[in-house]
């Protein structure tokens, strides 16, 4: 089989978890499905640097994500993301009594993705990075040009956001 | 006893303090010692590592919620990009060019004109003058003003394109965008704009005037003395041209009558149409009840005809075709005739330098004075109606033509289909929404010309009007080559998973060509053809904004 051919089987099999990667991290349809074809489109024209015993999941991912967030830089939509007031480690509560996973399963996926989408900017990348693409917290700092502990903070912050996003969802909606 | 921080244990729970170079770290160690010790804050590792592979779980469900694609991959092809930047810049400036030309000089003159013509104050008539003033004798500072404007007006779309588009491989496609626009500006027809006059009665263009633009005029009576460099067009009761045309003349009337000269061709429609003393430089197309062309008229080009009568005085460069009840031929044709008409005659000084072939009711029906001449043979072809009884299967120009069109059409749909490959994406569903394509297409047939003819109404969107009854000759055009590549690309996907363009485009415009040849059928298959086609296409616009047109 040649590459092309080949080629043409990964992109049915991996478009719709790039597309969707792509939303998560750029939100607008029209964008997302731009990105997924860019990151095809560099991973065709680099495809002998691909290495097979790494899985295709993992290379196209990282393509992905680095041109979205060259994206949303390029937008100039990428928020400061230097500590503020608000990300300050003194103003981390302790655990919330009803935690995450909780709230997460009482809703339904349309629920959870719409708390999700509307996590600011730099609270939902790091979150898409960490849970879906699965990066240390090392490689999202290298990624984002920030801090270790930073990174930690955010995605506190993100968590912290989600909950009280799903908690207010959950009592207004009782389903 | 001090417990670490929830950022402290959110790092521990995502195993951030796991890796190598951490592992040993004083923060790791003292962490795992104290959990040892600490089932509260356990608890609260516990509590995060659920929260984690929660939403672990909950975005990778997002993920798998996304349809499979049913998109198929593109190479990526610089020179797709190059040409489709290229296409939409040579599109823009030739827009704004010509819709400059039309919102100066004609909708800004025109409103000027009108109202100077309806209230008549003086400061109307002051700015009527001042826009004639820069019409006639500032056309040049317009053309460097318009110039700089237009490179601005270039420039933004192409700026735009680098924002929303940033690609490494664009700067080449956008110094060729920019040259070829650079070229279009250099060459901006001054001359060759649209000029529109309307008026209720009558309109002159007098002996000494001369006109650099297409002109179009609507009236009840116009007459052309003057000189016109473009194309003219008149629709009017009354017409006579006796000035020179150096472009093409369309003219729908009552009464024509032209005695100047034609450098282009010449297209009327009238219920009398006289030429006296007419130069015609090209080919000369008429129809109407009745056409005479005196001995003084000549024509450098073919004649061909529709009327009751036709007189022919003058000569003729190449062929004659007409039809006509009664024709009469008293001048020179060098080339051949072909009549189809109830009686001809040659009169005493008509000569025909080719052959002369007719159909008329019978063989008698051509007189020949004594003194006329043909050159060629003379040949009867029998009765008109065994020319409708015979079926285009029986003449070899049909399959002529159908190779060239095939030919042709394979051509324009595979560089259709390369330059824009989401028309090969296209997915024709069964049922009710295979009903529902077919309906779109025939509503997109219908209504865009009638559409084009409202919007056409008003002077200002006119351009509009062009425009689209433009992409609808296209979007025609090219609806069966969308159908014909979809069942191409259909049946030999059920044996390969990717087929090649060609080879796909191939077969299907094989089985549309046949199948819209057939008799009887044929033309309703064309029709279903076209519609499916065209509803395929609107649907694809409609749904642009979606993954494909595939995802929801």
């Amino acid at each position: 089989m040649s590459n092309s051919a080949a080629f043409a089987i990964l992109y049915q099999e991996y478009y719709p978890r790039v597309f969707a990667l792509c939303r998560l991290l750029l939100l607008t349809r029209d964008g997302a499905e731009d990105a997924a074809q860019e990151t095809f489109t560099k991973a065709y024209k680099n495809f002998r640097q691909y290495q097979p015993e790494r899985p295709f999941w993992h290379w196209v991912a990282s393509i992905a994500h680095h041109h979205c967030i060259d994206e949303l830089r390029q937008r100039n939509r990428w928020q400061n993301l230097e500590p503020d007031a608000e990300d300050a480690l003194d103003h981390l509560e302790s655990p919330e009594p009803v935690t995450l996973d909780l709230l997460i399963a009482a809703q339904d996926q349309h629920q959870v993705r719409k708390a999700i989408d509307g996590l600011p900017e730099k609270y939902r990348v790091p979150l898409v990075l960490a849970y879906l693409v699965q990066l240390s917290y090392d490689e999202i700092a290298a990624l984002l040009g920030i801090s270790r502990n930073h990174v930690g903070v955010l995605l506190l912050r993100a968590k912290e956001r989600l909950r009280a996003q799903l908690r207010t969802t959950g009592l207004g909606d009782p389903s | 006893m001090n417990h670490p921080t929830e950022l402290a244990l959110m790092l521990y729970a995502d195993q951030a303090l796991h890796d190598k170079p951490h592992r040993n770290s004083p923060e790791a160690m003292a962490i795992a010692q104290h959990l040892d010790t600490c089932p509260a804050c356990r608890q609260t590792v516990a509590a995060l590592s659920r929260e984690n592979q929660a939403l672990s779980q909950a975005l990778s469900l997002e993920v798998a919620a996304t349809p499979p694609g049913k998109v198929r991959f593109r190479q990526p092809s610089p020179w797709r990009e190059a040409t489709l930047t290229t296409l939409i810049a040579a599109g823009i400036t030739a827009l704004v060019q010509w819709g400059w030309k039309a919102l100066f000089e004609e909708a800004a003159l025109a409103s000027v004109a009108w109202a100077a013509s309806t209230w008549m104050p003086s400061v109307y008539s002051l700015a009527n003058d001042v826009f004639l003033f820069f019409q006639h004798k500032g056309a040049d500072m317009f053309d460097n003003y318009l110039a700089l404007i237009l490179g601005l007006a270039l420039l933004a779309p192409l700026v735009a394109l680098v924002k929303v588009r940033p690609r490494s491989n664009m700067l080449p496609t956008l110094l060729m965008a920019l040259a070829t626009g650079t070229t279009l500006l250099s060459i901006a027809p001054s001359g060759h704009a649209l000029q529109v006059i309307t008026q209720e009665h009558a309109v002159v263009i007098e002996a000494e005037e001369t006109i650099d633009d297409t002109v179009l005029i609507a009236a009840r009576d116009v007459t052309v003395n003057g000189k016109v460099n473009g194309n003219l067009l008149i629709a009017a009761e009354d017409i006579a041209v006796t000035g020179a045309v150096n472009g093409n003349l369309i003219v729908f009337a009552d009464d024509i009558e032209i005695s100047g000269s034609v450098q282009g061709m010449t297209v009327g429609a009238a219920d009398s149409l006289e030429f006296n003393g007419a130069s015609l430089g090209s080919d000369l197309w008429l129809a109407g009840d009745s056409i005479e062309l005196d001995e003084q008229t000549r024509i450098a080009g073919n004649l061909s005809t529709a009327s009751s009568s036709l007189t022919l005085a003058g000569s003729v460069a190449k062929d004659v075709n007409s039809a006509a009840d009664r024709l009469v031929i008293k001048g020179h044709v060098a080339g051949d005739v072909e009549a189809v008409a109830r009686h001809i005659e040659l009169a005493e000084t008509a000569s025909i330098g080719g052959n002369l072939q007719y159909r008329s009711p019978n063989q008698e029906e051509l007189v020949v004075d004594e003194n006329a001449s043909v050159a060629g043979d003379v040949a009867y072809k029998g009765e008109p109606k065994n020319l409708r009884m015979r079926h285009h299967f029986d003449f070899y120009d049909f399959y002529l033509w159908k190779m060239l069109w095939f030919v042709a059409t394979f051509i324009v749909g595979w560089m259709a289909i390369t330059l824009i490959p989401r028309l090969g994406d296209v997915q024709l569903q069964s049922g009710v929404a295979g009903l529902k394509t077919a309906g779109i297409g025939l509503l997109t047939l219908v209504s865009a010309p009638v559409m084009a003819i409202v919007v056409g109404i008003t002077l200002v969107g006119l351009p509009l009007s062009f425009i689209t009854i433009a992409g609808w000759l296209v979007a025609w055009y090219l609806s069966q080559i969308v159908l014909a590549y979809y069942i191409g690309r259909s049946i030999i996907e059920r044996r390969h998973d990717q087929p090649g363009l060609a080879v796909a485009l191939l077969l299907g415009l094989l089985i549309v060509t046949l199948a819209t040849s057939l008799p009887l059928l044929g033309g309703m298959l064309s029709l279903l053809a076209t519609i499916l086609g065209l509803g395929l296409m609107v649907e694809l616009w409609l749904n642009r904004n979606s993954a494909a047109g595939t995802l929801p």
